[in-house]
C-alpha cells in the first residue's frame, strides 16, 4: 500500500535536526575506580570498586581530546620515560555509549579519563557549595589591582599531568598551576595488594586526585594560605584537602551500601564508617597519615578502634600532617554525630524500639536508607566545610578561625539548626582542644563572627551601593574569563574608592589595615603619595539559597597589606638582611540587600602578638624540616613547590 | 703553642681545628706510658687547602704521639670524618697503629652491612647521574646544587673528580699491615683501650635494626608507609639512571605502559596538539607550565636519605671511668634512629671492689662530662628528651666540630641555633668549638651561669691553639 497522498514526505532537514529537540545531557557518565586499582583484585571489594562518576556535561564544542575542557586540561607527558601518551577523546561515540573507557591500569587513556572525572567532580562540589564558578589562582607577577596590570594573569584551566613523576608522590604546583602525579614500583610492604614489581599509579586513586584538586581550588580562593606563617597554615591546607577527598568519597551511596550490608552488627557503634574512612586514605603514605587521628587497629585485639580524642593534641602536635589529622578527625566526628542523629529513628523503626537488630542479613531497604542518610550527611558536611571558606580571614588562618567560619556560614544560610549540625561541630572541635582564642564561651552564638557595629555598618553604604551595581552587571556573564576580568575591574575601582577615602582613618579601623597618610608602622611600603600600599586581594559574589528558602545576596571582599621586617620584627636595617613578610588584612562580608557590612573578619596588620608568633614559628619550621638543613630557604623559595616538599619529607 | 699537659688521673681531649669535620685525639695517662686514641680525621670537601691542613694536623698528631697511635677509630663513611687518611697518607704511613675500630656495618663479613653498602653505592651512582642531567639544564638547578653539596660527604665532586672516595679511606685503614681491624656491635660487653686501666668503652650504636638505621627524624604515631615511600622514590629514579648509563639489562617493561602507547618526546614536539597543549614554544604555547625536570626533584630527597642513612651507621662510643663513673660521649654523626636504639642495652660491669653493677644508657648520659656534639650541631643529630636533657652532670662540657663560615657557604644550618642555645644552657657556657675555640673569661661572665671558681677551673683545664683546642677531664 502506498502512503496516503495528502501526507507530505518529511523534509530532509527535519530528519537531520531531529536530535536538536533533545536537550544536551546534564551529566557525562564516566567509569572509574571508587578506591584505587588494588581493590579490584580483592574478592570482597572487586564488585564495588567500579563507580560511574557523573560529571557536568561539557559538549563537543567545549571538550577537546586530552581531555581539555573549560576547567582542566589533561596533558599526558611522562618526562622520566621520555614520551607522551595519546590523549583520550571522550566524545568518541563508542565512549559516549558505554560511559567512557573501562577501568584499566595498563591504558594511559583511562588514567586521563579518571583524573578528569574526579577533578571535575571535586570542582562541581565546590561550585555547588559556593554558588559561583570556580577560578584558579592567577599566574605570574602580582596581578592584584594596585594601579597597573601586567600581562594576562588569568588561568583558565588547571593543568593535570597524570604521569609527571617517578616517585610515591603527587602534588599541586602553585607556580605552574598544575597537578603532578607520580607512579612507582610496588614495594615489598605492599605485596599483598599489588603485583610484585608492578606499578602503582597515584592518579588512579580517587582520594589523591580529589585531594590535590582541592589544594588547587583552595589556592584559587586563598592564595596566601600556602605561606607557612603559623603551625596551622600548611596543616589547614592538607587537612582541608583531605576532608574534601574523604566526604566526596562518602557521597557515593553504592560504596557505602556494600560496606553497611557487610557489617551489620558494627553499625550501631558506627565504627565501620571510621574504619572505612581510613581505608579510603590508606592507598599511599601521607594521605593515610591524615586520617590516623580517626582510629587505629588495636595491636592486641586486632580490631579497629576509634581513637579517643585528647584535648591537649592541638597544643602539642605541630608537624603539618599530624596537626592536620586533628582537624580531619574533628570534622569526621561531627559527621558521625550528625549521621547518628539522622538514623536514630530508622534504627528504632527497624528494631521495634529495642535498638538490637535481629540476627542475619540486614534488610536491603534499611541498608539503602542508611547508605542514603550517610551519603546525604556527607554531602551536607562537605558543603558546610567548603562554604566556610568564604568566611575565613585572607591570611594566617587558624583552626579556631575555621570553626568560627563554619558556624557563621551555616547560621547565615540555615537559621534553624534543628538537627544540631552546628553543635556537633563545636562539640567535636572542643574535644580536641581547638578553641578560637578570642571568644568568651563555646556557644553557637559567641562563635559566630562578631557582627559589625551599627555605625560601621552604615558607613559602608556608599561602597556597597557601588558594588551592587557592579555585581549586578557581572551577574549574567557566561564566560569564566569575563568573570575574572570583571572582578578584576571591580577590585581596581574599589581600590581607588578606598584610597580616596583613606585619610580619615575610619576604614582602617574596621579593616585592621594601616591606611592613609601619617601612619607610622615599620615595614610598610609607601605608594607614590607616601600612603601605605594595600591591595584588594579578592572579591567574591555569593548568591545562595538555603534549605528554608532563605536567600543570601552577599559580596565578600578581602583587603590585605604586608610589612617587610627584619628577623627581630623591627624595620629592616641593612639592604640584604634576611627579612620576613608579615601580612594582615580582613575579609569583609557585605550584604547587598541592605547595603551594610555584616562581618569584618580581621587580622590586624599592627598586631604585635601575631608578629611575635610568626617570628617564633619561623624558628621552629626551620627546625622541623630536615630539608631546610641542606636545602636552604632561598632554594626552597626559588623552587616554590611547598606541597612537593611537604609530601616528600620523611 | 698553647696546650694542656697530660696529668695522672686525667684524660686530655684534643679537638683539631682543620675546619668543618671531625678529628679528635684522646690521650690517657696509661699504665706505663701515655696512650693515644684517634677518633676520625677529616674535613669537608671544598675546604681551601684541605690537603695542607690535614697534613699539618697529621704532623701534629705524629709529634704528639711520637708516631704511634694505640687505637684509630673510624666512625662512619663520610669524607668529613675520613679525608685525612688519604690527604695525609704519607704522614699516616710513617706512623704505626695498634688497633683499628669500626662499626659492624663496615664488616665485609656481615651480610646486612654488605647489603647496606651496596645500596649506598647504588644510590650514589644514581644521584651522580641525576645531577649530571640537571647540570645540562638551567631548570631546577638549585636542587642540583643541594644534592651536589650532599654528595661531597662522600668525596664526590662534580666535574672535578678527587680521585679518591670515602671507601678508599676505609680500605686504607683496614689494609694496614700493622693494625688489626675490629668491627664493633652495640650492646656487647664493654671493651678496654689497650694499656688504659679502669676505663670501659661502651658500644651504643649503630643499631642492628634496618628500620632504625633509616630513621633520621623523630616521628610519632605513623606507620611504616613513610619508609615505603622513601625507598620507592629511590628505586624509581634508579630505573632512569640505569638507562642513562646505557645498562644493557634495561628493558621495556620498566616503562609503565606498553610501547604502543608511546609517542617519543621528539615526535611530540613536532605535533601541533602537543606543541600548543604542553607548551613547546611560540606565542600560544608558553613554556612556564612544562614539567621536563620536576621528576628529578625527588633526587633531593634521595640524596638526603642517603646522607642520613650513612650518618646512622655511626659508631657510637661512651668512654666511662670505673673510678669516678664519668663519661665521654662520642656519638659521631648518629641521628635519631641511632640515638633511640641505645636504650635497648644494659651492661654489667665490675664496680670498684664491690659486686658487678648494672649500667644503663641513662646512667651513661647522666654522668656524661664531655659531649662531642653530633653532626656538627645539626638539628637532628642530638636527641632531645632522652638525650641532651638527660645529660645533667654539673661538669658537662660540649665540643662542637663546626665551622659556621663553611656551613654558611654550603647554606647548611650548622650549628642549629636552638640547639646551640640549649647546649650553652646545659653546659652553662662551656662550649668549645672548632671555629671560635674556647669562650673567654668575659664571655663566660656575660653568660653568667658559672661561679668565678668554676670559670677559673674551666679555663685552667682548657687551652686554645690555632691548630687545636684542648680539654682536660678528671677521670
Amino acid at each position: 500500500m502506498s502512503p496516503a497522498p495528502d501526507v507530505p514526505a518529511a523534509p530532509a532537514s527535519l530528519i537531520d535536526s531531529a536530535g536538536e529537540r533533545a536537550t544536551s545531557p546534564p551529566v557525562r557518565r564516566l567509569r572509574g575506580y571508587a578506591f584505587d586499582p588494588s581493590l579490584s583484585i580483592q574478592m570482597d571489594t572487586a564488585l564495588v570498586n567500579e563507580v560511574v562518576f557523573r560529571v557536568p556535561w561539557e559538549g563537543a564544542d567545549v571538550l577537546e581530546p586530552g581531555p581539555v575542557g573549560e576547567y582542566v586540561e589533561v596533558v599526558d607527558c611522562d618526562p622520566a620515560s621520555g614520551c607522551f601518551y595519546p590523549p583520550v577523546n571522550l566524545n568518541n561515540p563508542h565512549l559516549l555509549a558505554q560511559d567512557g573507557l573501562a577501568p584499566s591500569e595498563g591504558n594511559p587513556q583511562f588514567h586521563q579519563q579518571m583524573v578528569y572525572a574526579v577533578s571535575m567532580t571535586t570542582i562541581r562540589n565546590f561550585e555547588r557549595a559556593l554558588g559561583r564558578r570556580a577560578l584558579w589562582s592567577p599566574h605570574g607577577p602580582e596581578s592584584s589591582p594596585r594601579g597597573g596590570t601586567e600581562g594576562d594573569p588569568y588561568v583558565q584551566r588547571l593543568r593535570i599531568y597524570p604521569h609527571a613523576l617517578r616517585e610515591a608522590n603527587a602534588y599541586y604546583s602553585p607556580k605552574k598551576k598544575a597537578l603532578l602525579f607520580g607512579y612507582f614500583p610496588a614495594t615489598a610492604a605492599q605485596l599483598g595488594e599489588h603485583l610484585p614489581g608492578g606499578t602503582v599509579f597515584t592518579c588512579l586513586s580517587h582520594d589523591i586526585v580529589a585531594h590535590e584538586t582541592t589544594h588547587a581550588l583552595l589556592d584559587g580562593m586563598h592564595r596566601r594560605y600556602v605561606e607557612p606563617t603559623h603551625p596551622d597554615a600548611l596543616a589547614f591546607h592538607e587537612a582541608f584537602a583531605d576532608i574534601v577527598a574523604l566526604f566526596q568519597h562518602f557521597t557515593f551511596p553504592e560504596v557505602l551500601r556494600h560496606q553497611i550490608a557487610q557489617t551489620r552488627g558494627d553499625l550501631a557503634s558506627q565504627n565501620r564508617l571510621g574504619e572505612l574512612a581510613q581505608q579510603f586514605g590508606r592507598a599511599i603514605g601521607h594521605y593515610g597519615a591524615l586520617r590516623d587521628a580517626i582510629g587505629a587497629v588495636d595491636p592486641v585485639t586486632r580490631m579497629w578502634e576509634p581513637r579517643v580524642p585528647d584535648p591537649r593534641d592541638y597544643d602539642t602536635v605541630m608537624e603539618p600532617h599530624q596537626r592536620g589529622a586533628i582537624l580531619v578527625a574533628a570534622v569526621f566526628d561531627a559527621f558521625l554525630a550528625i549521621y547518628r542523629t539522622r538514623v536514630a529513628d530508622l534504627f528504632r523503626i527497624a528494631t521495634s524500639g529495642t535498638g538490637v537488630l535481629p540476627a542475619g542479613a540486614v534488610h536491603p531497604d534499611l541498608v539503602n536508607r542508611l547508605a542514603g542518610e550517610a551519603a546525604k550527611t556527607a554531602q551536607h558536611v562537605l558543603t558546610m566545610c567548603i562554604r566556610a571558606l568564604d568566611y575565613c580571614p585572607p591570611v594566617d588562618i587558624t583552626f579556631g578561625d575555621y570553626l568560627r567560619a563554619i558556624i557563621t556560614a551555616d547560621m547565615d544560610l540555615v537559621p534553624e539548626d534543628d538537627l544540631g549540625y552546628r553543635v556537633a561541630f563545636i562539640e567535636s572541635f572542643r574535644r580536641r582542644g581547638i578553641y578560637p582564642l578570642d571568644v568568651r564561651t563555646l556557644s553557637v552564638d559567641s562563635l559566630r563572627w562578631d557582627r559589625a557595629p551599627e555605625t560601621t555598618r552604615t558607613a559602608f553604604h556608599p561602597i556597597a551601593a557601588k558594588l551592587r551595581n557592579f555585581i549586578h552587571q557581572s551577574r549574567y556573564i557566561q564566560s569564566r574569563r569575563e568573570t575574572y576580568r570583571q572582578s578584576y575591574e571591580i577590585r581596581r575601582r574599589l581600590h581607588s574608592l578606598i584610597a580616596a577615602d583613606s585619610d580619615d582613618g575610619g576604614f582602617g579601623q574596621v579593616t585592621g589595615l594601616a591606611l592613609g597618610a601619617g601612619v607610622a608602622l615599620p615595614g610598610l611600603t609607601p605608594d607614590a603619595s607616601g600612603r601605605p600600599l594595600f591591595e584588594v586581594h579578592a572579591l567574591r559574589p555569593a548568591q545562595r539559597v538555603g534549605p528554608d528558602g532563605e536567600a543570601l545576596n552577599q559580596v565578600i571582599v578581602s583587603i590585605t597589606q604586608h610589612r617587610t621586617l627584619g628577623l627581630d620584627g623591627k624595620a629592616v636595617h641593612n639592604v640584604g638582611d634576611e627579612t620576613i613578610t608579615f601580612r594582615g588584612g580582613s575579609t569583609l562580608i557585605l550584604d547587598l540587600d541592605t547595603l551594610s557590612l555584616r562581618y569584618a573578619i580581621v587580622k590586624r596588620i599592627d598586631s604585635e602578638q601575631r608578629l611575635r608568633r610568626q617570628l617564633a614559628y619561623r624558628q621552629t619550621t626551620l627546625g622541623q624540616s630536615l630539608y631546610a638543613t641542606y636545602f636552604s630557604s632561598e632554594m626552597m623559595h626559588e623552587h616554590e613547590e611547598p606541597f612537593a616538599f611537604l609530601h616528600r619529607q620523611s | 703553642m698553647s696546650e694542656v699537659e697530660v696529668v695522672d688521673g686525667h684524660v686530655r681531649v684534643r679537638m683539631y681545628r682543620q675546619g668543618l669535620g671531625d678529628c679528635f685525639l684522646l690521650t690517657f695517662p696509661g699504665r706505663e706510658r701515655a696512650v693515644h686514641v684517634l677518633i676520625d680525621c677529616g674535613v669537608i670537601l671544598g675546604t681551601e687547602h684541605a690537603a695542607e691542613r690535614m697534613r699539618a694536623v697529621a704532623d701534629q698528631i705524629a709529634d704528639e704521639t711520637g708516631g704511634h697511635l694505640d687505637l684509630v677509630i673510624a666512625t662512619h663513611e663520610h669524607w668529613d670524618h675520613l679525608s685525612g687518611f688519604l690527604q695525609a697518607r704519607a704522614e699516616f704511613d710513617a706512623m704505626s697503629v695498634g688497633q683499628v675500630w669500626m662499626a659492624w656495618t663496615e664488616d665485609p663479613g656481615n651480610p646486612l652491612g654488605r647489603e647496606l653498602r651496596a645500596e649506598r653505592e647504588h644510590r650514589r651512582r644514581v644521584l651522580i647521574a641525576a645531577v649530571q642531567r640537571l647540570h645540562n639544564t638551567d631548570l631546577n638547578v638549585t636542587v642540583g646544587l643541594g644534592i651536589r653539596d650532599l654528595l661531597t660527604f662522600f668525596g664526590e665532586e662534580m666535574g672535578a673528580v678527587t680521585g679518591a672516595t670515602t671507601r678508599d679511606a676505609l680500605t686504607y685503614l683496614t689494609g694496614r699491615e700493622d693494625a688489626k681491624t675490629e668491627y664493633l656491635h652495640p650492646g656487647t660487653p664493654p671493651r678496654e683501650v689497650p694499656g688504659v686501666p679502669d676505663l670501659d668503652v661502651f658500644v651504643l650504636g649503630p643499631p642492628a635494626d634496618r628500620t632504625l638505621l633509616s630513621r633520621s627524624r623523630p616521628r610519632k604515631g605513623q606507620g611504616e608507609v613513610y619508609e615505603v615511600a622513601a625507598l620507592s622514590a629511590d628505586a624509581s629514579i634508579l630505573g632512569h639512571a640505569e638507562e642513562q648509563e646505557g645498562n644493557p639489562e634495561w628493558d621495556g617493561h620498566r616503562y609503565p605502559f606498553d610501547a604502543s602507547y608511546h609517542i617519543p618526546w621528539s615526535a611530540a614536539s613536532e605535533m601541533e596538539y602537543f606543541r600548543s597543549h604542553y607548551g613547546f614554544g611560540g606565542e600560544d604555547a608558553p613554556a612556564w607550565r612544562r614539567i621536563d625536570h620536576d621528576w628529578l626533584g625527588a633526587a633531593g630527597q634521595v640524596a638526603l636519605n642517603l646522607d642520613n642513612d650513612t650518618n646512622n651507621t655511626s659508631l657510637v662510643l661512651a668512654f666511662r671511668s670505673r673510678v669516678s663513673g664519668r663519661v665521654l660521649l662520642f656519638p659521631a654523626d648518629a641521628q635519631i634512629g641511632n640515638w633511640t636504639s641505645w636504650s635497648a642495652y644494659e651492661w654489667m660491669v665490675p664496680e670498684g671492689q664491690s659486686e658487678a653493677a648494672r649500667i644503663t644508657v641513662r646512667d651513661l648520659l647522666e654522668n656524661t662530662v664531655l659531649y662531642k656534639v653530633g653532626h656538627h650541631g645539626s638539628h637532628n643529630a642530638t636527641l632531645q628528651d632522652e638525650g641532651l636533657e638527660r645529660m645533667t652532670h654539673p661538669d658537662l662540657v660540649a665540643m662542637i666540630p663546626v665551622d659556621s663560615e663553611m656551613a654558611e657557604r654550603k647554606r647548611w644550618k650548622m650549628p642549629f641555633p636552638p640547639l646551640l642555645d640549649r647546649l650553652t644552657e646545659r653546659t652553662r657556657g662551656r662550649v668549645l668549638r672548632v671555629d671560635f675555640g674556647r669562650p673567654t673569661e668575659e664571655e663566660l661572665q656575660q653568660i653568667g651561669m658559672l661561679t668565678r671558681r668554676e670559670r677559673a677551673t674551666f679555663l685552667e683545664a682548657t687551652s686554645e691553639d690555632p691548630l687545636f683546642v684542648d680539654l682536660r677531664i678528671a677521670l
